[in-house]
């Protein structure tokens, strides 16, 4: 009598909790499953009062709008977040080897680069507007790559310093007593070891990069346009309210974004807290 | 070998701020032909202005409304999934969903799901009061707040979930083996055992949340745009309103610093705060 009690008990906790969980689930699916049907919806059930979930005659036209007008802005997005990830990633491993061997700059200067995350980018919008304008980078895929460099440095330095950290300096000094330089060093060993965290670092900073859009809406207009900012051109249309792209272009934008996360998930809380937390 | 990547952040960072602070003691409209100075006047413009203090009042609105929400939300779930149970990985897979939404798409969802008659937020409202609800969102000053609180948390809540998370899963367990012994009920488990334990990534995830709201923008900017009239205009929107729009340079790089004051604040508090704690 008691066993089967008991047994019912957790028979019922154990639903209780998938409900609980399924429930949770689904009210932070609710938008993104919108998203998604509204992107193979054809135009006449695009707004419609009560609105419509799964269209009885899926299209892909709105895609096909989307190709035919959005293309530059995938492409830049493409070009000008992954060149700044690559150049970004570069350098700044160079920089975390120096501070992480040798401490350049003392305790203080890991805590100083990682605080020029903590302010909030409309402080640069302004002058950086001014500086491009004399420099004549508006609108250059150049001009944000640069800006994108800058800001994406400080957490390839935080982050790739705390992998390095974590390799023991007597490896570096056995290969130097080997007749090895500090650079011969680097690559041969201590490259090998951190690969996965670069991975994960480039591949994070391409993902904050991505859906950027402050200095790209100030900054480009028609040349250098990227997603996030052709996604917001949608929000202007009063006569022509195209939900159906706007919502394929939102997808298309964020697919990418998907694919990273399922490789980077271990290194997921690390990477968004700043290494905060072990 | 560091000074490439020093030399990038300082130079492109530094510079910048250098001139954003000649700029704010300056007049300067790009419709002017020069640049007179005028020492505070910005800053006193700014200080002195109601749409301002407005944008400060909308700013930690939000930012005491959603913040709490997130946090209580998040820790429940962070608190259910701490176990091992069966499709664990995809329900966290899925629930890491909205964090995946770029803030843009995040703001024309938020456009397009709370349409009064299109939208698919009235309606599931009404399917489940079974009442009619046909309510303009975008047209009301609080209601529009509200909205645009709710998508901050259904954004971020994952988020905290995950740093509340990774901070339950490497609690060790031997207090709660002992208090069970004990007989200690899961309130005060809760209370005495997990929480003070918790400290540390409930400060993080608060202050990595603080800052994130302070400079709330993508979201407000993509579905109400600061409207009606100023009711959802956050800071950064306000400050982009007078660079961009209005072109008022000199008072919108005052109104910058003035922010730039807020943060700091806010981010020495915190750091003393956490390093009290580690004593």
């Amino acid at each position: 009598m008691q066993n089967s009690i008991a047994r019912k008990e957790v028979i019922l906790s154990s639903v209780l909790f998938y409900v609980a969980i399924s429930l949770i689930l689904f009210l932070f699916l609710i938008p993104i499953v919108w998203i998604f049907f509204t992107s193979i919806k054809s135009p006449a059930d695009w707004m419609h009062a009560p609105p419509i979930w799964v269209p009885k005659s899926p299209t892909l036209q709105s895609f096909k709008i989307v190709l035919e007008n959005d293309v530059k802005g995938i492409q830049n997005s493409l070009i000008i977040v992954l060149g700044s990830s690559i150049i970004a990633l570069f350098v700044g491993t160079i920089a975390s080897y120096s501070i992480s061997r040798f401490h350049v700059g003392g305790k203080n200067l890991p805590t100083t680069i990682l605080s020029a995350y903590f302010l909030p980018p409309i402080i640069f919008a302004v002058p950086f507007l001014v500086l491009y304008k004399t420099l004549g980078m508006i609108d250059t895929r150049r001009g944000l790559m640069l800006i994108y460099i800058a800001f994406n440095l400080p957490l390839v330095i935080w982050m790739i310093k705390g992998f390095f950290d974590e390799i023991p300096k007597e490896l570096d000094e056995m290969s130097l007593i080997d007749g090895c330089t500090w650079w011969g060093s680097l690559f041969r060993i201590d490259l090998r070891l951190v690969a996965p965290g670069l991975v994960s670092s480039f591949l994070l900073i391409v993902m904050l990069c991505w859906s950027e859009y402050m200095f790209a809406l100030v900054l480009t207009q028609r040349e250098a346009i990227t997603i996030p900012v052709k996604l917001s051109l949608y929000w202007n249309e009063t006569t022509r309210i195209q939900w159906g792209p706007q919502a394929a272009l939102s997808l298309i934008g964020t697919i990418p974004l998907l694919i990273i996360i399922l490789f980077i998930q271990r290194y997921l809380v690390r990477g968004l807290t700043f290494g905060a937390i072990k | 070998m560091v000074i490439p990547a020093l030399g990038t952040i300082f130079g492109l960072l530094g510079y910048p701020l250098l001139v954003s602070i000649r700029m704010s003691f300056v007049e300067w409209t790009p419709l002017l032909p020069d640049n007179p100075f005028v020492g505070i006047d910005n800053y006193v413009r700014v200080l002195s202005s109601p749409r301002f203090w407005n944008a400060i009042r909308v700013t930690f609105t939000i930012i005491g409304t959603a913040l709490p929400i997130e946090l209580c939300f998040g820790f429940a779930i962070a608190l259910l999934f701490n176990r091992k149970f069966a499709g664990k990985k995809i329900y966290f897979s899925l629930l890491l969903l909205p964090l995946m939404m770029s803030l843009v798409v995040v703001g024309l969802t938020t456009r397009m799901s709370f349409n009064q008659y299109y939208g698919f937020v009235n309606y599931l409202i009404e399917m489940i009061t079974r009442r009619s609800f046909s309510v303009d969102w975008f047209a009301h000053e609080t209601r529009s707040l509200f909205m645009l609180i709710i998508a901050d948390i259904w954004r971020w809540t994952p988020f905290v979930a995950i740093i509340l998370l990774s901070g339950l899963t490497g609690l060790p367990i031997e207090p709660y083996e002992s208090a069970q012994i004990d007989g200690a009920n899961k309130y005060k488990i809760f209370r005495f055992i997990t929480l003070p334990q918790m400290k540390y990534p409930i400060l993080v995830a608060i202050l990595l949340r603080f800052l994130e709201l302070l400079r709330f923008f993508d979201i407000g900017m993509l579905s109400t745009r600061g409207g009606p009239g100023t009711a959802t205009e956050t800071i950064s929107i306000y400050i982009y309103e007078h660079a961009f729009i209005y072109w008022d340079l000199g008072f919108a790089a005052a109104a910058t610093f003035v922010l730039l004051g807020i943060v700091s604040v806010v981010v020495m508090s915190f750091v003393r705060i956490l390093s009290e704690k580690t004593f």
